[in-house]
């Protein structure tokens, strides 16, 4: 037979909770077990010693007194808030028209406001505004190895874009064969008397 | 040749005026201005290196270059110039070494020009690749000069600036 106790059973012991046959019986059980029997004896030292420390409760003084004022306060606060008798309204006829006047006044000066707010000036006025804004200049260089620097040169009186990294033109292309040909002779040329453009020219 | 293609060729001899009247009055094509590129040999090495065709700068325009430190050089040439007109939806195509096409600037309105100022679109192409694309506003008396490639001991200097008229430098 399994007589060893279980855990509430032995803390309920240890502080002393247990009586009648549930007492036997882990008196029974502890008498073979010194160990628990000691703890039992530190458990109730130590509550022992918690008795003699800690003061025990005590009543506050005049306490009936305290209560009392309460009690009287709280009377006293209810019997002020207290919810007056309603009035019985006059039924006066003026009321029966200035009510539903005031109300169809209200929706006038409503819809008046609206329309004044609609018809005024917008907010922005953008008369001064200027024409374009000024956007700097940001060149695009798809080739990667190409690096575009742009800059104003007042001196130049001109807007500069530096381009580094850009391959150079083989010394032996002759630029010079067209490019300084007057108009004159560009026109006797029948090569170069029609626009050559190698794209097309509507985008 | 057979019937069906006769009416055809006719239909379309009859409309070959509407469609050139059309197109000579596209609004889009009407020009609002012009863009002249000019292009220069600037190094400081022997100007001849250009060619004997190459024109030297009038000392004005050499003073004018000569007050940007990046463009100082000893000697500028002109190698070449083409302008073109810029057109209100079009885009044009300058070609400075017409008829090579080894430079040439594309150019298209960006904006409402006038007489002292275009917004434009541009893009410079150097042996058939698009080297830069960019937005620019040139005005008259300010235009964009771009410091390009080596060439023959000196850099090619591109010149892009409002016109007067096509065909006429500024």
């Amino acid at each position: 037979m399994n007589t060893t106790p279980d855990e509430l059973t032995l803390a309920r012991w240890l502080d002393d909770d247990l009586d009648g046959a549930e007492l036997e019986a882990m008196e029974a059980w502890a008498a073979k077990h010194p160990e628990q029997l000691a703890a039992r004896e530190e458990s109730r030292r130590w509550r022992g010693w918690i008795t003699t420390a800690v003061p025990a409760e005590t009543e506050p003084p005049y306490a009936e007194f305290f209560n009392h004022r309460i009690a009287r306060a709280i009377r006293a606060n209810s019997t002020s808030n207290a919810t007056p008798a309603l009035a019985t309204p006059a039924r006066t006829p003026w009321r029966h028209f200035f009510i539903p006047l005031t109300a169809c006044a209200g929706m006038v000066i409503a819809f008046l406001l609206g329309t004044r707010i609609q018809s005024g000036h917008p907010e922005i006025d953008v008369a001064g505004a200027p024409r374009a804004i000024p956007v700097d200049l940001l060149p695009y260089t798809p080739d990667l190895d190409v690096e575009a620097e742009y800059f104003k040169s007042p001196g130049a009186a001109a807007m500069v874009i530096v381009l580094n990294g850009v391959g150079a033109i083989p010394d032996s292309l002759e630029l010079i064969q067209t490019a300084s040909v007057s108009q004159e002779e560009d026109e006797e040329r029948p090569m170069a008397s029609a626009p050559q453009n190698p794209q097309s020219s509507g985008s | 040749m057979n019937t069906s293609r006769r009416i055809l060729l006719l239909t379309l001899l009859a409309l070959a005026p509407a469609l050139r009247a059309n197109e000579e009055t596209d609004p889009g094509r009407a020009p609002i201005g012009a863009v002249a590129v000019i292009v220069y040999h600037a190094t400081d090495g022997d100007p001849k290196a250009a060619g004997a065709r190459a024109v030297a700068v009038d000392e004005a325009t050499a003073k004018r270059f000569r007050r940007e430190k990046r463009l100082q050089f000893r000697h500028y040439r002109r190698l070449g110039a083409d302008t073109q007109p810029l057109l209100r939806s079009y885009e044009s195509w300058a070609e400075p070494f017409k008829p090579s096409h080894e430079l040439l600037v594309r150019f298209e309105a960006q904006g409402r020009s006038t007489a002292d100022s275009a917004s434009l679109d541009l893009e410079l192409w150097l042996s058939g690749k698009k080297t830069i694309k960019t937005y620019s506003v040139i005005e008259r008396d300010r235009p964009l000069l771009v410091l390009g490639p080596e060439w023959r001991g000196g850099r090619l200097m591109i010149e892009v600036a409002m016109a007067t008229q096509p065909g006429k430098d500024p």
